[in-house]
């Protein structure tokens, strides 16, 4: 593999290009789906177009706002120690996000 | 697009000059606080804050999911609180910043496939991507609101 820069500059542009349609599908979907119950709601996330886009969606988001804030502390903390703190806190942070919806997607695809 | 607003050389340029002159020492390097702000080289400082305004969305994004996979109670609450003034209008700022950086974004995709780098494209899109950015977030909203009133 390139060098890590290199890595970085990449995986930032190729989950931007899967970002662009599916996050286009979720503002429509959104929209439409603001007024579902309950019930309505776990039929529209478990039906497998829905639950397959949205398990790619966060998996690509998680992994943007990882490199996106990453570069955010890069640009403004200086300090070594606090840097590498600045980095796994946002490396954290996205796990964090990642897993909880992705986790959200497999549970309601398996109760409802 | 007015020449002046694609001007982005610090200000302090001519003063720096000026200082030496008097003997005094210029300026170390261009700082934010140097940069006139224009309407284009405010693209890039929002999409930045857009970046991490998203970056709250898809914990939002992640809540509301979590809400609806607990069981009803919970996703009942998490609609009166979106579905509140508040919740609204916190939605209409997170629908502006995400279609503002998907927007932005993907004019940062188009200048690394090396096109539209002249002065000019940068000044005529960065016009571009604030208008379309702002009407489509209308649009969506305005598709919103039809479809509740529906
Ligand atoms: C919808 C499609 C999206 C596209 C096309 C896109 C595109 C981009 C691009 C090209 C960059 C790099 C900019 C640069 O190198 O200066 C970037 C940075 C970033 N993006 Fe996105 N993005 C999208 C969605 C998102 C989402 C959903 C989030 C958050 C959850 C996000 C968070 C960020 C952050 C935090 C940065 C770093 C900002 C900076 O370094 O100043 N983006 N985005």
């Amino acid at each position: 593999m390139a060098s890590k820069a290199t890595n970085h500059f990449v995986m930032q542009r190729l989950t931007a290009m899967i970002q662009v349609p599916l996050v286009i599908w979720l503002i429509i979907a959104v929209v439409g789906h603001a007024r579902d119950t309950h019930a309505e709601f776990l039929a529209w996330v478990s039906s497998p177009l829905t639950a397959i886009l949205l398990v790619v969606l966060i998996l690509s988001i998680s992994y943007h706002l990882r490199l996106g804030l990453g570069e955010v502390v890069d640009d403004y903390v200086h300090e070594k120690k606090r840097l590498k703190t600045g980095q796994t806190l946002v490396s954290l942070y996205a796990l964090a996000v990642g897993a909880v919806a992705l986790f959200s997607v497999i549970a309601i695809t398996l109760i409802a | 697009m007015s020449q002046s607003s694609a001007d982005t050389r610090p200000r302090a340029a001519a003063s720096a000059v000026r200082m030496k002159r008097a003997g005094r020492d210029a300026p170390l390097s261009p700082h934010l606080s140097i940069w006139r702000w224009t309407p284009v080289n405010t693209t890039s400082i929002l999409h930045r804050a857009t970046g991490i305004a998203n970056a709250a969305g898809a914990t939002l994004l992640a809540a509301w999911l979590a809400c609806g996979a607990i069981g009803e109670g919970a996703y009942d609450v998490a609609t009166a609180i979106l579905g509140s003034p508040i919740g609204l209008l916190i939605l209409f700022a997170f629908t502006l910043s995400v279609i503002y950086h998907m927007t932005n974004g993907i004019r940062h995709l188009i200048w690394d496939s090396g096109h539209m780098i002249g002065k000019a494209g940068r000044g005529t899109s960065a016009y571009a991507v604030y208008g379309i950015a702002l009407v489509l977030t209308i649009l969506v909203w305005i598709a919103a609101f039809t479809l509740a009133g529906a």
